[in-house]
This record gives C-alpha cells, sequence and structure tokens, in this order.
C-alpha cells in the first residue's frame, strides 16, 4: 500500500469515494484494497474457477471506475460493488453455456417457476427443513469469520447444497441482489427465488449452528398440540456429541 | 401462529419486508417461543458470517494486475480532459491484463460493463 493508500484508509468508505470522485486515483486504490478480498471470495463461491473468479474481481471493480461519478450514495459503495460483482460472476456462468445459453436453473414444477411455500419445487422436495439443532451461538460472526475453520466450514456448508439453492443464497444473501433480479439471472420465478432462498438459509443454519451452537443454550423444538399449543420436546444434540448432522 | 407457519414468513421477517399486519402476528409468536426466537438468530447470523466472509489472500500477482488495470482505465477516461485529475502512477500500471488476469471482453472496451441500469445508488 502506497503511503496515500494508507492515509486513505483511515477514511469513512463515504470520504474516500468523494475524494476518488473529486480525482483522488489513490482514494480509490484504497477502496480496492478494502472490498477486493471480500469480491474474490463472493466470486470464488459463485463461478468456483480461480481463474473466473480473477476476471470478475477485475469486471467488477473496473465497472465500479467507469460508474463512479455516478454514485451518490457514497456510503453503499460497498453494497454497490457487491452486487456489480455478483452479476459479473452469473454472467461467467451464462457464458460457461455458451451462445445463447439456456437457463441456469430448472424451474420448479410450476410452469412459469413460481413455486408458492410450502408446495412442491421439483428438485427442491415438498416439505421445508424443520430446524432440529437450535442453540444460540458461542461465538459473534464478526469474531468467527476470520478463523480458517470457519471459512472451511462455510465452503462445505454450502457445497453441500443443492445448486439451485446455493445459487439463490449466494445471489441474494451475499451478492445483495433483490428476488426478482435474482429470478431474472437464474430463469426461473420470484416465488421459486423464495422457497430455494427459504430452504437455503435453514439449511445452513442447521449445519452451522451443530458445528458453532452452544450445546450449554440449546433449546428444544416445539411442536404443536391440539389447538396450537406448544408442546416441549427434548433438545437435539450438536456435533460431536454424537447427534451430528 | 404455529411454528411451521413461521418458517412460510421467515425470509420476508429476516429481510425486513414482511407485511405489518403478518409481521405483529410472528412478533407475537416470537414473544412466547425460544426456539424460533433462537432460529431466527441463527440464520441472521449465518448471513452475516457469509456476508463478512474474505478470502484468506488473493492469488499471487492478483493485486497489481488489478492496480494495473485499474490505473490505465483511470488514465483512459481522464485523457481526454486536460483540466482533469493527473494520470496515476500506480505499480504494475499498464495495459489492463498485461499481467495475465486481463478484463472480460465486457469490461475492457470500457463500456457497457458499468452497474445495472437502476442500481445506482442514491
Amino acid at each position: 500500500m502506497t503511503p496515500a493508500e494508507a492515509a486513505a484508509a483511515d477514511l469513512s468508505e463515504a470520504a474516500l469515494v468523494e475524494r476518488a470522485q473529486a480525482g483522488d486515483f489513490s482514494a480509490f486504490e484504497a477502496l480496492a484494497a478494502r472490498h477486493e478480498r471480500r469480491l474474490y471470495a463472493t466470486a470464488l463461491r459463485i463461478v468456483r474457477r480461480p481463474e473466473d473468479a480473477e476476471d470478475v474481481v477485475q469486471t467488477a471493480l473496473l465497472s465500479a471506475l467507469e460508474g463512479l461519478a455516478g454514485l451518490r450514495e457514497r456510503a453503499a459503495f460497498g453494497a454497490w460493488l457487491a452486487r456489480t460483482a455478483t452479476r459479473a460472476a452469473f454472467k461467467v456462468l451464462r457464458r460457461r453455456r455458451g451462445p445463447g445459453g439456456a437457463a441456469l436453473l430448472q424451474a420448479g414444477t410450476g410452469a412459469t417457476g413460481g413455486c408458492p411455500p410450502g408446495e412442491d419445487c421439483g428438485d427442491e422436495g415438498a416439505a421445508p427443513p424443520r430446524p432440529e439443532f437450535i442453540a444460540g451461538w458461542r461465538d459473534d460472526p464478526t469474531s468467527l469469520v476470520e478463523r480458517r475453520e470457519v471459512r472451511r466450514l462455510l465452503d462445505e456448508a454450502a457445497d453441500a447444497l443443492p445448486e439451485g439453492q446455493r445459487l439463490v443464497f449466494l445471489a441474494r444473501d451475499v451478492g445483495g441482489l433483490s428476488t426478482e433480479e435474482t429470478a431474472a439471472l437464474l430463469g426461473i420465478g420470484a416465488a421459486n427465488v423464495k422457497v430455494r432462498l427459504m430452504r437455503a438459509r435453514l439449511a445452513l443454519r442447521e449445519r452451522l449452528t451443530r458445528a458453532l451452537g452452544d450445546p450449554a443454550r440449546a433449546v428444544a423444538p416445539h411442536a404443536h398440540g391440539e389447538g396450537g399449543a406448544h408442546v416441549h420436546e427434548p433438545p437435539a444434540r450438536a456435533a460431536g456429541e454424537g447427534g451430528g448432522p | 401462529m404455529r411454528c411451521e407457519e413461521l418458517l412460510r414468513w421467515i425470509n420476508d421477517y429476516v429481510d425486513g419486508t414482511l407485511e405489518p399486519g403478518l409481521c405483529r402476528e410472528l412478533e407475537g409468536h416470537l414473544a412466547g417461543c425460544d426456539p424460533c426466537t433462537v432460529v431466527i438468530d441463527n440464520i441472521r447470523r449465518t448471513i452475516t458470517l457469509y456476508r463478512g466472509d474474505e478470502a484468506v489472500e488473493l492469488p499471487p500477482g492478483l493485486r497489481e494486475r488489478l492496480r494495473g488495470a485499474l490505473a490505465a482505465r483511470w488514465r483512459e477516461l481522464h485523457a481526454s480532459s486536460e483540466a482533469g485529475p493527473a494520470a496515476p502512477d500506480a505499480p504494475g500500471s499498464g495495459a489492463p491484463g498485461s499481467g495475465g488476469a486481463g478484463p472480460p471482453e465486457e469490461a475492457g472496451g470500457g463500456t457497457g460493463s458499468g452497474p445495472a441500469e437502476g442500481d445506482r445508488p442514491g
């Protein structure tokens, strides 16, 4: 990092964007330095090939540079950049399918791709996964994210999802795209996006909570008796307690 | 509302887009249901964890190639304006992609790669 970058690194995101818009290239370099690792991680999760992930990061940063003058909500630069990178990553996936390639995903059983919650969604199955191991986490996400074993856990959990759920989760929750844009990118209906996202979130929650949850803070899922009254069940067991996933 | 019904609305609730009447009903359920409260907290943490994840490190040379490509594009954009900012002198400056990570065609041309229409915050 150059001295100018180092100085700029202490500035707020909005202040750096303002400087870059005024023509300070080192401010834009500092912005790139702040976001490049996260962009690369997101891109790699979507495209899976390092060389394609590099292209995605470069495309996103060049797009940001070219669109910088029009950015009015300066504090939202990071989110804007993440969406740009996510679109670029999905463009790579589509390009792999060749000219005029087919939709990235097959829609659910509904002819339009619509799939109301709780109904069948083709490969997504019928019923949403019911939470089993429920417990507060031992640590805050901000303290977990730097740990190498947690990164491996995130990779394994995402890779274990059906492809349709994985891509929807990455587009919506990591890339920050809207339901409608995700649906358009993947070639499925908005309702189908919502169902896949719900299933992805619940599946990831289950797997991560079994690894990161505190067994001492486990609570039993509720069953419901007549009239919807809660009926307590024994808590599920965390990973390592003989009741792992 | 039963716990199973709450799952139907969990996305919209977590995203803050649940219709107000349903939101009140759901929060009424949460007030008496620790498991659902914890599940929602778990989901929020899961999203936060993925969203904040960063690569352990970038591939060798990528940072320099990015700087070179950005500096070159910056110079191109400001070259036509004599009153514009001075050309940057970033390490590795050169033609985009000269280091082996060349921009994809939609970026290399310098047009048509900007953020999607309607996605300019503010």
